[in-house]
């Protein structure tokens, strides 16, 4: 069973044809649920109270959502701009997705704001460490220029390679 | 950011004949002239927590739950009330988490419409319906013929059709090499309709291009399709490789227009393809060309060709230079080419082509039409 949920998993990355089609279902889907909290805010006749309980400031519902939509958009910025995928040639899909994604994130800032809690910024600067700030945005510069250069290197031998 | 009234004690301590109250009295703090301090949201180190005993949350979900603001006239309602008053209801529409949401709704639309659009009008039909078009016969909808695929392979459709769609220029043209062209003429024009309508990809220097360029232009220019021509005509499936831009034309125009690949010899009649009924669907008039928009030499040769004259490879060379002014530099097997894409739109009536890199082929279309 494991195996082949493994295998379909596996097909499915592999499958181009199941990756467009999932290009735009998955923002369909985002697009869905975002559409209906929105008029979930606007609801004053049906349920108002729950939405009131939802919505509120410091709901802990409100920030499983944004987790979940934090989490959707990781897989769609995966889906949609991933090798081989819409956004790799399209850049409307491509700039889009990193939009949802960095707008669930703000969310999540938001969130964190309006229930009296430090940013994560604020978090980060005061987080106890051993290091000085400059060591550390070097460690991660260097980081980030050694992936690019081995991504670079990798995409190098696979154009030259007979 | 709530606004602290703090009372400063630090003259009232160590002095208390110069600032004490005096004897008998209550010890006031303005009476007994220590300064007010009303702006300084002063902390002090022995107590940690909000003054008041209440934490930031619950004095701001107290503060929310009051009518008017804070001037507490009215109750503080439970949370667990049935019945939502108007500010409640207002501080939801009001929370700024309201436009992360909305921003995120609107990126995700943006990403779904441009991901339908991108695979319904995307080239990839498109350009598959040109390459069983151009592949007269040899190859249909389904690729189901096994003559016509390479042995080695075992792409299906979705399987090409995927490759094309995100190959690059070389895999592109070893993919149409492979299964699809008997020679490697065809497999060069046939990567040239792949790259006229499938996107503005940058075109690599081909020498069986220019080749077939050369061999095109002596076949025409003697006036004989195969004399002085050095393309292959073995193969009578291929042979539609030998044809001039005219010979087509003239075929053109004495063939009966009809729509789908009936027309096309060894095609099956039952499975039209998508693009071309999206084709014929989506376009009932040719498309026209903006004179005004045109340089004056460009103009001056529409004007001076009725578009019931034929063009010859004279006059479709020198439209070369005039394309080159308007648009990226093309070689001239790209209108041998962009003559054929301009036959088969002509077929189904529709000169609706994909992306502003077949202008072009409008401009030769509505020179020839």
């Amino acid at each position: 069973m494991t195996y082949t949920l493994k295998s379909m998993f596996v097909s499915f990355l592999n499958n181009l044809e199941q990756k467009m089609r999932a290009a735009f279902i998955l923002p369909a889907i985002g697009c869905s649920v975002t559409f209906l909290i929105i008029v979930a805010h606007f609801d004053s006749k049906y349920f108002p109270d729950v939405w009131r309980e939802i919505f509120q400031d410091g709901s802990r519902s409100e920030l499983y959502i944004i987790y979940a939509l934090i989490a959707f958009w990781i897989a769609g910025l995966y889906i949609c701009t991933g090798i081989h995928s819409v956004g790799y040639v399209q850049a409307n899909v491509f700039f889009s997705s990193w939009a949802a994604f960095a707008t669930s994130l703000m969310g999540l800032k938001l969130w964190r704001e309006s229930a009296g809690l430090p940013s994560l910024f604020q978090k980060l600067a005061n987080h106890t460490r051993m290091t000085s700030k400059s060591s550390q945005i070097s460690f991660l510069f260097v980081c980030t220029i050694n992936f690019s250069f081995h991504t670079s290197t990798l995409t190098f031998f696979k154009i030259t390679s007979p | 950011m709530p606004t602290r009234v703090t009372i400063a004690e630090d003259g009232a301590a160590g002095d208390p004949a110069a600032s004490g109250p005096p004897e008998g009295t209550a010890a006031h703090p303005i009476t007994s002239g220590s300064t007010l301090d009303l702006f300084t949201p002063k902390a002090s180190a022995s107590s940690p927590t909000p003054r008041f005993g209440l934490t930031r949350q619950a004095a701001k979900t107290l503060s929310s739950r009051h009518v008017g603001g804070g001037s507490g006239t009215r109750p503080i309602e439970p949370p667990s009330s049935s019945s939502s008053s108007p500010a409640q209801y207002r501080d939801i529409v009001a929370s700024p988490r309201l436009l992360g949401y909305l921003l995120n709704f609107i990126a995700s639309l943006i990403c779904m419409v441009s991901a339908i659009k991108f695979e319904r009008f995307s080239h990839q039909q498109y350009w598959f319906d040109l390459l069983v078009y151009f592949s007269d016969g040899r190859i249909d909808q389904n690729l189901t013929n096994p003559a016509n695929l390479n042995p080695d392979s075992e792409m299906n459709r979705s399987e090409v059709r995927t490759r094309l769609l995100f190959a690059t220029n070389e895999e592109q043209q070893d993919l149409v090499w492979g299964p699809v062209a008997s020679n490697i003429y065809e497999a060069s024009m046939l990567y040239d309709v792949a790259v006229i309508v499938g996107g503005p990809e940058p075109r690599l220097f081909n020498p069986y291009r220019v080749r077939l360029l050369q061999d095109v232009i002596a076949s025409n220019t003697t006036e004989s399709p195969t004399s002085g021509s050095t393309l292959p005509t073995s193969n009578p499936s291929a042979s539609f490789i030998t044809q001039t831009p005219t010979s087509l034309l003239d075929e053109a125009e004495t063939t009966t227009p009809t729509v789908g690949p009936t027309m096309l010899p060894g095609l099956s009649t039952d499975a039209p393809t998508k693009g071309m009924e999206e084709s014929v669907a989506g376009t009932s008039a040719p498309t026209m060309v903006d004179t005004s928009s045109l340089a004056p030499t460009e103009e001056k040769y529409i004007a001076t060709n009725s578009p019931t004259s034929l063009p010859t490879v004279a006059n479709l060379t020198a439209i070369l230079p005039i394309i080159d002014e308007k648009s990226r530099p093309i070689r001239a097997v790209d209108y041998w080419v962009s003559c054929r894409v301009c036959l088969f739109h002509k077929y189904f009536n529709s000169a609706k082509l994909h992306g502003q890199n077949c202008h072009y082929i409008i401009n030769i279309f509505s020179c020839i039409r």
